[in-house]
């Protein structure tokens, strides 16, 4: 699973969710992606359970790209514990993610593999997607 | 590898600026725009959003774009140098529209067409991507629309490279020559069977996702 190898500071304040994804909303690698419609914090489980749903219907012939990296620590006390005694211990990582990040790219297979591919993805994540295109203007199109 | 017809579009000069105007005349249908080049001041002006997206859609980003201003004689040759989209929607927020001279040579990208099933593929091999798109320098009216590489001849091994590239008259290719197109590369046999057989990772996988700046432990 993704994770920092080292950090600076092992408990963060919780990542915040609000506004759109400024930065790494194109199809820039591959030439499908899989787009992010809603704000969560997808988990490093989630993203690995993603690539694998991918990778194993495209078996092989194809490349795949995962654009977010789950970089912030979510804490958890322990069950029937009394409040108070400072913050817990970090329990999982997650990323990120806005409306319109593109998370996942893929290239070298056709557009109806990519598409049933990016589907099972979207399946393992806890939001809306959306299954883009490049396009030659630097957008992307439509659909799903 | 034809060069790249020009296409004709028409526009008014912006009645105002800011984010009101804008917004209202986005609402109707009417992209807001700039127009600026070497010998011009540079005018605000609104594009029909249809329009604007049917060009982008059928002559691609690198279109040689005739701009008629309402209300003025003449013609502006331009070419698109950026186009602002809505991060999730995809619609068109603003263009840049840049006057450009028909006699100088300018600088710009041009996207590559891949065409045939390489041999290597056939006999099993995966095909690799390289670079999308080439850099030349030409006249604005000699700007191809695309390039088209041949990849059928390709045995696993093989690479088509820039060099490859047959390059139309008066057009001059810069990127380097030996930048990779496209790749046949052989593929991976039984070597990590016990791994594959836990999560079938034959696709190759990159993350491109920032990773945090990282120092001394806590």
């Amino acid at each position: 699973m993704l994770m920092p190898k080292r950090v600076k500071w092992r408990r963060q304040h919780r990542p915040k969710l609000s506004g759109k994804a400024t930065k790494g909303n194109k199809v820039s690698f591959g030439e499908y992606g899989l787009q992010a419609l809603e704000p969560a914090w997808i988990t490093s489980r989630q993203i690995e359970a993603a690539r694998v749903a991918m990778t194993r219907y495209i078996k092989r012939g194809g490349k795949v790209w995962i654009r977010i990296f789950p970089d912030r620590p979510i804490t958890a006390k322990p069950a029937e514990t009394r409040m108070g005694s400072g913050k817990g211990s970090p329990e999982y990582w997650v990323a990120v993610v806005k409306p319109g990040r593109i998370m996942f790219e893929m290239s070298g297979v056709s557009e109806e593999v990519a598409r049933e591919a990016m589907r099972l993805a979207s399946h393992k994540l806890p939001i809306k997607t959306k299954f883009v295109k490049r396009l030659g203007a630097g957008g992307e199109a439509d659909e799903s | 590898m034809k060069a790249m017809e020009a296409v004709k579009l028409e526009a008014q000069v912006r009645a105002n600026t800011g984010k009101t105007y804008a917004r209202r005349i986005r609402k109707e249908g009417r992209v807001p725009a700039i127009l600026y080049g070497k010998e011009i001041e540079s005018k605000p002006i609104e594009v029909s959003a249809k329009d604007l997206e049917k060009l982008l859609v059928t002559h691609g980003v690198n279109a040689l774009v005739k701009l008629q201003v309402a209300g003025e004689g003449e013609e502006h040759a331009t070419l698109i140098r950026e186009v602002q989209r809505h991060p999730v929607r995809g619609d068109i927020y603003h263009v840049d529209f840049y006057k450009i001279s028909l006699k100088d040579k300018l600088h710009t990208v041009v996207p590559l067409h891949l065409t045939g099933e390489p041999k290597g593929v056939r006999d099993g091999g995966i095909l690799q991507y390289g670079i999308k798109e080439v850099e030349v320098e030409c006249l604005p009216t000699n700007i191809p629309e695309y390039f088209e590489a041949d990849i059928s001849g390709l045995k696993i091994g093989d690479t088509f490279t820039v060099g490859d590239l047959e390059s139309p008259e008066g057009v001059e290719i810069l990127s380097e020559e030996s930048s990779i197109i496209a790749m046949v590369v052989p593929p991976r046999l039984g070597a990590d069977k016990a791994k594959a057989e836990e999560t079938t990772e034959d696709a190759e996988e990159v993350s491109t996702g920032e990773s945090p700046e990282e120092e001394d432990t806590e």
